[in-house]
């Protein structure tokens, strides 16, 4: 398991946070040496803080989500800056390596990126849910990857 | 009618930021300004920490040079504590920069810099990055990402896979080597040389054809350079006093204590950017001009301190200082990316000379004290350049005031002399009404910004991936054409 994010940026350490916990590593983001790791993986969770975007004070609050993601090339900013996304760094693996693990992402809804290692009270409102999320995919590899 | 030209945000660097090009009434370049466009918070946030704490808060401040940070920190801890920390604590902190220099050049290298010079300024941008860079040469992007890793391995050797838990603290460091580390090390430093062996043959082959053009337009103007240098000039990267050198390869000022930067550096404000504009301070703002980081590092020293890199440097300075320095001083901001080559083998023959020192496997490696002091300043090289940490705590050893001194920001006025010597040397004839952007301006100007590898997460506070924008605008401040990329 990998979390990304920095615990001293407000939600953003949710990722660490959970990674944490069950013996998963933290990075604050993917860079490409990390394929070198990944590649004899069988799998791989990754996890991190997904911001929510201008939701209306009244709307539900936004749930974990855990989705399998496969190597992509194209995905946002297409590699181009110091941090990969998951499957930028899976195609990567790919490419180089001539294999990578499956994998999963788990994105935990997040409100605010502002200094300080507290998390925000809809975050912590959804995270059991991130727990189960968690916990289901540890206990069903096929499943969830 | 003067027109804007806004580039937003610049692809290939970290943090956020824009650059606007501004025409003047003929349609022809008048001015060009990097702008960074978040605001750091990061020192209001250390107020009321306890200092011995700071390392590995600001370790955190950025995933990609975290060990600048640490370092910084805990020298100043040092300072605060008034003590000397063990000559094995002293290796040991010289041993993990290294280490540190060497990943974050070979990821500027590798991953963000070398798809354009291998795969051509004018190739589709859609695939100029380093999954173009994998198909067109695997070998040398494993190579790279390996060399990264290297550098990436002995941080987590030295400090534990979690490096911002603050390895190096005030008074020296938590651990000593340790025979598995060094035994790893040396096992791989083969390797690692062969790789940055190869992609110097690479680099001067392409400084001889294909990159003439840029070496000559990328910045390359007069300005001052500051860093450290060790006794008798000797290239440093965490001890050492503070150099000035100009470009006709004049010691401007030297042997300048960390202590005094007030004195010697100014720090100008502009209303369109969160960042500063340090200066150096007896020449005034904007004339104080100077650069730092690799580029700056090579052109204050006398030598690097190892066999291979003083060769390298050497060549550098043959290859492309100016006739006016009798061949000293390198001005162009594009052979940053050369510089950070040459670093790269005095990296690793630092470390191999350090490795094999079984005095650095003592547990002699922390000096212990109460706090003797109120005020301090700390310094050390980060792959951008010289970083400063200022801090201020009260009789609890709490933090009162912090200001850090990034070396992005260092750069900050010459980013934007680069920018506005690539914008005239690719806009030939004045801008039409309406225009389309030119994909080589576009491609050149995000480059320029590239070869000083800016890092914005700690200079402002910004992360995150920056795609690209540039806008057109009229003297009254109207979008006439903008372009989107990423």
């Amino acid at each position: 398991m990998i979390g990304i994010g920095n615990p001293l940026r407000g939600d953003d350490g949710v990722g660490a946070l959970l990674a944490e916990r069950v013996g998963g590593r933290c990075v604050h983001q993917l860079t490409p040496e990390l394929a070198a790791e990944l590649a004899p993986l069988q799998r791989v969770l990754f996890i991190d803080a997904w911001l929510v975007p201008g939701q209306a004070d009244d709307a539900p609050p936004s749930r974990p989500r855990l989705d399998p993601i496969a190597p992509e090339v194209a995905g946002d900013g297409s590699g181009t800056s110091h941090h990969l996304d998951p499957a930028q760094l899976l195609a990567i693996t790919a490419a180089l390596y001539g294999r990578a693990p499956s994998a999963a992402l788990l994105r935990v809804p997040a409100y605010g990126f502002a200094h300080g290692s507290t998390l925000s009270a809809p975050l912590l409102a959804s995270l059991p849910a991130a727990r189960d999320l968690l916990q289901q995919w540890l206990e069903s590899p096929a499943a969830a990857a | 009618m003067t027109r804007t030209i806004t580039i937003d945000p610049v692809t290939r660097i970290e943090g956020h930021a824009k650059i606007t090009l501004h025409l003047d009434e003929a349609g022809r370049l008048a001015d060009a300004r990097f702008h960074v466009v978040e605001y750091r918070g990061f020192e209001t946030f250390c107020e009321g920490r306890p200092f011995t704490e700071m390392a590995g808060i600001t370790a955190r401040i950025c995933g990609i040079c975290p060990v600048s940070h640490l370092l910084a920190a805990a020298k100043t801890g040092d300072k605060l504590l008034a003590v000397q920390p063990p000559p094995a604590a002293r290796k040991l902190r010289r041993l993990l920069n290294l280490a540190q220099l060497c990943q974050s050049h070979a990821l500027s290298f590798f991953h963000l810099s070398s798809p354009d010079f291998l795969l051509g300024w004018e190739s589709d941008p859609a695939r100029r990055n380093v999954f173009g860079l994998m198909a067109a040469d695997p070998d040398l992007a494993r190579a790279g990402i390996r060399l990264r890793q290297f550098g990436q391995q002995v941080l987590e050797l030295l400090g534990g896979r979690k490096i911002h838990s603050a390895w190096a603290v005030p008074g020296g460091v938590r651990t000593p080597l340790s025979a598995e580390a060094r035994e790893w090390i040396l096992e791989r430093l083969p390797e690692a040389k062969a790789t940055v062996a190869t992609a110097l043959q690479l680099y001067k082959q392409l400084l001889d054809g294909p990159l003439q053009r840029e070496q000559s337009t990328f910045g390359d103007f007069p300005s001052l350079f500051m860093g450290l240098v060790g006794p008798g000039g000797r290239w440093e990267c965490i001890d050492g006093l503070i150099r000035f050198i100009d470009s006709d390869g004049r010691i401007v000022a030297d042997d300048l204590s960390e202590d005094d930067y007030a004195s010697y550096l100014g720090e100008a404000v502009e209303s369109w950017s969160y960042l500063k504009f340090p200066y150096y301070k007896p020449l005034g703002y904007p004339e104080g001009i100077y650069r730092v980081g690799p580029l700056a590092r090579l052109n204050v020293c006398e030598s690097m301190g190892s066999d291979w890199a003083d060769a390298e440097l050497a060549e550098f300075r043959q290859r492309s200082g100016t006739a006016e320095s009798g061949g000293r001083i390198v001005t162009s901001s594009f052979a940053f990316h050369h510089a950070r080559l040459v670093e790269i083998v005095a990296c690793l023959e630092g470390i191999e000379q350090l490795v094999v020192d079984d005095s650095l496997m003592t547990d002699r490696i922390r000096a212990r004290a109460d706090l003797n002091a109120n005020e301090a300043v700390g310094v050390s090289e980060a792959p951008r350049g010289t970083l400063f940490h200022h801090y201020c705590v009260d009789d609890d050893g709490l933090i009162t005031r912090v200001n850090l001194i990034i070396a992005t920001g260092q750069n900050n006025l010459a980013m934007n002399r680069t920018v506005a010597q690539i914008a005239r040397e690719f806009i030939t004839e004045p801008v039409a009404d309406g225009a389309e952007i030119p994909e080589p301006l576009l491609n050149r100007v995000e480059a320029g910004i590239r070869c000083f590898d800016p890092c914005l997460s700690c200079s402002t506070h910004a992360a995150g991936q920056m795609p690209l924008h540039i806008e057109l605008r009229d003297a009254a401040g109207g979008l006439v054409a903008e372009r989107l990329r990423g």
